[in-house]
């Protein structure tokens, strides 16, 4: 089932990385599943029993070929 | 008859204390409410909204007596538990649910809300609350205040001077400002507490559980030995409440 969430809900939710982009309903392969998909770093949320899930821990990543610059995860780790 | 210290013990410590309803406590303890009736209060603002989020919304059990809503009412909550039940009482009333953390960033756009509000919650953003107002939204909130409840926090750990320092009110308001915010109302009062009976005093501690951090009734049984001594000496034990009501807006 598709996302049905409010259009106006829709505007205001964000990513919650730090750059606080928009969000877009569905997945990139299926723009129809119960997600949310961030138009900046690419992460999906999931919707479970219409409730967005927007935490980070829970996010999937982006499919691959997709930047994802804004992951404060990501800068380089170990000093090294 | 009195019914005895191990019998008032082993009821209070096998009663179950999820959720926020202290019915169980009907006759055996009482608590002020704050004069100002912050959920009155709230509902006036929500009314005057077009875009409002409750942060840390718990089970939603404020917010939704609150209602009606505005055209966007969301609601933030971390813990699992209460995200499903807040979600249940919420979304009837067309208020959506956000399962995020407590911590900074909240999951929303900039100046997406006119009304941010929360009723006690555990840490306050400032700068975040005011990332996600619009200009000439407003913050409103009732938060615990200082000491609250510490005639029983230090009966069990002893003074604590330093605890006694936070959540102070003043501190609090010029922490709104520097986030850029206008303080327009700051309140605090002292709501007087009595437990008729050491169950009571069970109960409580296992319900609030930050009151006496890793309160066990096996760890603290000479405590609650003295305490129980003391209620049936005085009729009762007395303790209050804290609370600060705090409404600031965003030029």
């Amino acid at each position: 089932m598709a996302v049905t969430l409010d259009a106006q809900l829709l505007e205001i939710l964000a990513c919650p990385s730090p750059d606080h982009a928009p969000l877009t309903p569905g997945t990139p392969d299926d723009p129809a599943a119960d997600a949310l998909t961030c138009t900046s770093c690419g992460r999906t949320y999931p919707v479970r029993d219409g409730i967005p899930v927007l935490l980070l821990d829970e996010a999937t990543p982006p499919t691959n070929g997709e930047p994802d610059t804004d992951s404060p995860d990501d800068s380089s780790s170990d000093g090294a | 008859m009195a019914r005895s210290f191990d019998d008032l013990l082993a009821e209070a410590a096998a009663v179950p204390v999820a959720g926020w309803d202290f019915a169980w406590l009907a006759g055996r303890a009482t608590e002020r409410r704050p004069s100002w009736g912050y959920q009155r209060l709230l509902r006036d603002r929500l009314a005057a909204a077009s875009s409002a989020l409750d942060v840390q919304t718990g089970g939603g059990e404020v917010l939704a007596g609150a209602a009606p809503f505005p055209p966007v009412q969301a609601a933030t909550e971390s813990w699992p538990p209460n995200v499903a039940e807040a979600a249940r009482r919420l979304a009837p009333l067309g208020g959506v649910v956000v399962a995020s953390t407590d911590e900074p960033p909240l999951p929303f756009a900039d100046g997406a809300f006119d009304l941010v509000s929360s009723r006690h919650p555990a840490t306050v953003w400032w700068d975040e609350l005011a990332r996600v107002l619009r200009p000439g939204g407003t913050y409103f909130a009732q938060h615990v205040g200082p000491a609250t409840m510490f005639e029983l926090v230090e009966f069990f750990l002893g003074p604590r001077p330093q605890a006694r320092l936070l959540r102070d009110p003043e501190t609090e308001a010029a922490d709104a400002r520097a986030a850029g915010l206008e303080v327009v109302d700051l309140r605090t009062e002292r709501l007087r507490a009595e437990f008729l009976d050491i169950g009571a005093v069970v109960y409580f501690l296992r319900k609030v559980v930050w009151t006496v951090p890793g309160f066990t009734v096996e760890a603290h049984r000479d405590r609650l030995r003295a305490l129980h001594e003391l209620i049936r000496r005085d009729g009762s034990f007395v303790a209050h409440a804290s609370r600060t009501l705090i409404e600031a807006r965003k030029p």
